[in-house]
């Protein structure tokens, strides 16, 4: 009898709403209200991937179905291999480097004694991550540039012939992806620098007694420490495995770098920008929709599995 | 007609001046006066000029219309100081009290959009999707027309044309020699009304340092090797002042940097041409294409070109020519207003408009293509089509009626984009003015001759800040772009581009990657990444393999048909 007693009132708690918790829940209600609106609603769009989809007919009206031949189109492109390749191994890069480099800066950043150095140089770093990639992408240009750019008179002046970043193909794709890191980093190290901030300093107190040296702490008790943020972090950007930054490329690249620089992205823009093709930009979506769910759900696996973090 | 003009010039003359005198021009009555004056002439001066009075009579009862339309952020900065002044909105602005005042047609605005990074063709797509059409409204974008029309959407105007449409605004509407209203044919019938603007402004013209060939002693080019030989002549005198001396401009997207170039070649990688068979062959693939190309990898090996410019848009590219580093560039007449820049800073650079430079030394044919601020079209439930006439007589007398303050209506900091339906002025309305100058200049200045645009041009002529570049544009000097541009119209070397039709499915499919594909193919050989001959016959197989081979035919197809309706 006691114990139906109490299996009720646990059963009771875990499915009613207190009356203290209602208001709570009550607060969203609009949250999920515009989630609806502007997340769920226009999902009913994704038909267009697969009609040939002329706007003077309507949304909804007697548009032509063509089953899967706007994927058919865009991997029937000439270049869809390359494109893939390029969107992939940017993607990929940006991915691990914007992983490992603020993690290494953050840690190396803690080590400064001057606190003052510290926030300079953070504040320094994180500079770039505010200009757009239309300025920051002149900035570089001109930095990059064969006959004027500092770059190359500084190689010039060791006895390198200069080097054309932007327009070489042996070059363009680590261009991308430096100056990428060179405009991320400093953001990825101030998320990390927090997370090292709320370590127990009781922690390093006790592994100095253990006769730790700052390697061994920095090991030992900062890097286990920052774990689940380093999860979250490594979660979140496995989805961008297809997002490779339009807006850096847009703005960097010419014909003559296509070969290495062309991304899926940037290859649909130019298929629309001629005519309104609103049906094979709705396939690339989709496409890069399932892409990015396989590899977040994985990594969130793995993350479960292995790291013990979870969210639901 | 010419005295009637004159008289009512006269007449409007002394009518300024009485209302200039009694009316503070930033003052709501001025507004109202303009207005009033407009509504008062607008039927006589139809009525004497073209017996056509009854064309823009006023209805008895109001008429209401909804249009939506576009504007640019320069129209909407000014339009605060005007809103100031006089209460104009972009909603109710002029015009739209011009057509209440005059006509009784009411003008409802559903919406307007900024036009920039092609918003209104975007905004109005989204529109049309959701089933919100307005009564009549411009059309920008050939494919939309069309299939608004394939959608029975909109009406089409064959008859409207005929029965409502003044003959001033047809003379305007066919000046292209009716290529947009071909454009804006589906199934033998036309659906759009043009709105035609200056053809011209794709005419390339070669600009030279003409310091530069005064200290050297050198001739205009008449021939591509002249042209070559001033290159190396400015790049060994280092005029540049350093090393870096280059030959010309060139940038990433090639074409407007060097379309005469090509065109001093008879090649034309931009166009549909006539070849000899009578048929349409895209341009790009013919032999000519290949001789420019190997005469582009002959400046870039001798050093000519800047190596950087495949990464460099027109305006970065531009920077050799202000830093004094470049002499030659082909441009439009606009470059006048960058070479002024120079100018303010080194007054002792000068340049120079001449002919095109070509192969043989043969003067050099262009092709154009039709310009348009769009088509005006008609929904298909709208009961008054004749609106859009109406309207359209009221804004073309507005602009260039020499009513009064003509400059008010028209060229006033771009109040023509104001009109309902953008402004729509002669295809060749650049060279007319430009003659309407040299008129005015024969006269010894007298500015009653000058209409519509000519009169802000002349004024831009004889005050302001810019007088040197609009001197190096539309002055009466002998080496001038509007010399050349005439030269090549009075001696009928000017072209259309061949295919006018809308692309079918599967050239809307292809087409933007094959002239990608070219670009690249074509940026490849001049920088000798491949050789010509190689590179270019890798092109013209990629061309084939992407289905240029099949758009071929089907553009011949449309030709064949355009040209057996015109028969």
């Amino acid at each position: 009898m006691t114990q139906k007693n109490t299996a009720t009132h646990s059963h009771k708690r875990r499915r009613g709403i207190s009356r203290a918790e209602l208001p709570l829940h009550l607060m969203l209600i609009p949250g999920i209200v515009i989630i609806f609106i502007f997340h769920y609603i226009p999902l009913g769009g994704l038909v267009i991937a697969f009609q040939r989809f002329i706007p003077a007919k309507g949304l909804f009206g007697n548009q032509k179905w063509v089953g899967l031949q706007n994927f058919e189109y865009i991997f029937s492109m000439p270049n869809t291999m390359n494109v893939l390749t390029n969107t992939v191994v940017i993607a990929g890069a940006k991915i691990v480097l914007n992983l490992i480099i603020p993690i290494t800066v953050a840690l190396m950043l803690n080590e400064l004694q001057s606190s003052k150095l510290k926030r300079t140089v953070q504040t320094v770093i994180y500079f770039p991550h505010f200009l757009s990639w239309i300025i920051f992408g002149s900035i570089i240009m001109d930095l990059l540039s064969p006959q004027n750019g500092i770059v190359n008179k500084l190689l010039g002046a060791l006895g390198t012939d200069p080097i054309f970043f932007l327009g070489d193909n042996r070059y363009f794709r680590q261009t991308i992806i430096w100056t990428d890191i060179w405009k991320n980093f400093g953001y990825g190290t101030v998320v990390y620098m927090a997370s090292i901030t709320s370590i127990d300093p009781t922690l390093y107190e006790a592994a100095a007694i253990d006769g730790a040296n700052r390697c061994q702490q920095t090991r030992h008790v900062t890097l286990p420490g920052m774990r689940m943020i380093i999860v979250l972090m490594m979660v979140l950007s496995l989805g961008n495995v297809l997002n490779a930054g339009f807006d850096q490329i847009y703005n960097m690249y010419s014909p003559i770098v296509y070969e290495t620089g062309d991304i899926i992205d940037t290859m649909v823009y130019r298929l629309g920008m001629e005519n309104a093709k609103y049906s094979p930009a709705a396939a690339v979506g989709i496409f890069k929709s399932v892409v990015s769910m396989v590899f977040i759900s994985a990594s969130y696996y793995v993350a479960d599995r292995f790291f013990d973090y979870r969210l639901f | 007609m010419k005295r009637i003009l004159t008289l009512a010039l006269a007449l409007c003359l002394s009518l300024i001046l009485v209302t200039a005198l009694a009316v503070d021009q930033h003052d709501k009555d001025y507004f109202d006066t303009q207005v009033q004056l407009l509504a008062d002439n607008l039927q006589k001066f139809y009525e004497e000029n073209y017996g056509e009075g009854d064309l823009v009579a006023p209805y008895d009862e109001p008429v209401e219309v909804t249009i939506v339309n576009y504007y640019n952020t320069n129209l909407e900065t000014n339009m605060a100081t005007w809103t100031d002044w006089w209460g104009e909105t972009l909603e109710n602005n002029r015009y739209v009290a011009a057509a209440e005042k005059a006509l009784n047609i009411k003008i409802k605005y559903l919406w307007l959009k900024n036009d920039a990074d092609k918003g209104y063709e975007k905004q109005l797509r989204l529109a049309i999707t959701a089933g919100e059409i307005p009564d009549m409204f411009i059309v920008t974008n050939q494919n939309d027309l069309v299939q608004l029309a394939e959608s029975g959407l909109i009406m089409p105007v064959d008859d409207v044309v005929d029965k409502y449409f003044t003959t001033w605004d047809k003379e305007i509407q066919s000046s292209d020699g009716g290529k947009l209203y071909e454009m804006a044919m589906y199934d033998g019938q036309c659906y759009g009304i043009p709105c035609n603007i200056s053809d011209t402004d794709t005419f390339s013209y070669i600009w030279l340092r003409k310091d530069w060939m005064e200290k050297l002693n050198l001739e205009a080019p008449k021939t591509m090797d002249d042209l070559r030989n001033i290159m190396l002549a400015f790049k060994e005198a280092k005029l540049g002042g350093s090393e870096n001396t280059y030959g010309m401009v060139i940038d990433k997207d090639l074409y407007y940097s060097t379309r005469g170039l090509f065109a001093g070649f008879g090649a034309y990688p931009e166009f549909w041409v006539e070849d000899e068979n009578g048929g349409l062959v895209w341009g790009g693939t013919q032999e000519n294409v290949k001789k420019a190309l190997t005469y582009l990898n002959g400046l870039y090996n001798d050093g000519l070109l800047d190596k950087e410019f495949i990464t460099q848009s027109n305006t970065d590219a531009k920077a050799l020519m202000f830093n004094s580093q470049a002499g030659i560039l082909y441009a439009g007449h606009w470059l006048a207003h960058d070479l002024q820049k120079l100018h303010d800073n080194d007054p002792e650079s000068d340049w120079i408009c001449v002919a095109l430079p070509s192969e043989t030394g043969a003067p050099v044919e262009q092709y154009l293509t039709p310009v348009k601020r769009g088509w005006i079209v008609i929904n298909e439930s709208y009961e008054h089509p004749e609106v859009a006439a109406k309207i359209r007589a009221l804004c073309t007398f507005a602009a260039q009626g020499g009513i009064c303050d003509g400059t008010w209506w028209f060229s006033n900091d771009q109040a023509q984009a104001l009109e309902p339906f953008q402004a729509s002025v002669s295809s060749w309305d650049n060279y007319n003015t430009y003659l309407n100058l040299l008129e005015c200049y024969d006269k010894g200045g007298d500015t009653s001759v000058l209409r519509a645009k000519a009169i802000t041009y002349w004024n831009n002529l004889t005050s302001g800040s810019s007088i040197w570049a609009w001197e190096h544009m539309f002055g009466n000097g002998e080496t001038t772009p509007m010399v050349v541009l005439r030269d090549a119209i009075e001696n009928e070397r000017i072209h259309y581009d061949g295919f006018l039709g809308a692309q079918n499915e599967f050239m809307q499919d292809r087409w933007s990657v094959i002239k990608d594909e070219q670009l690249t193919a074509f940026t490849k050989i001049i920088i000798g990444e491949v050789g010509v001959e190689e590179g270019f016959a890798d092109w013209l197989k990629t061309f084939d393999s992407m289905g240029g081979t099949q758009i071929t035919r089907d553009v011949n197809e449309w030709y064949a048909q355009s040209q057996a309706m015109k028969e």
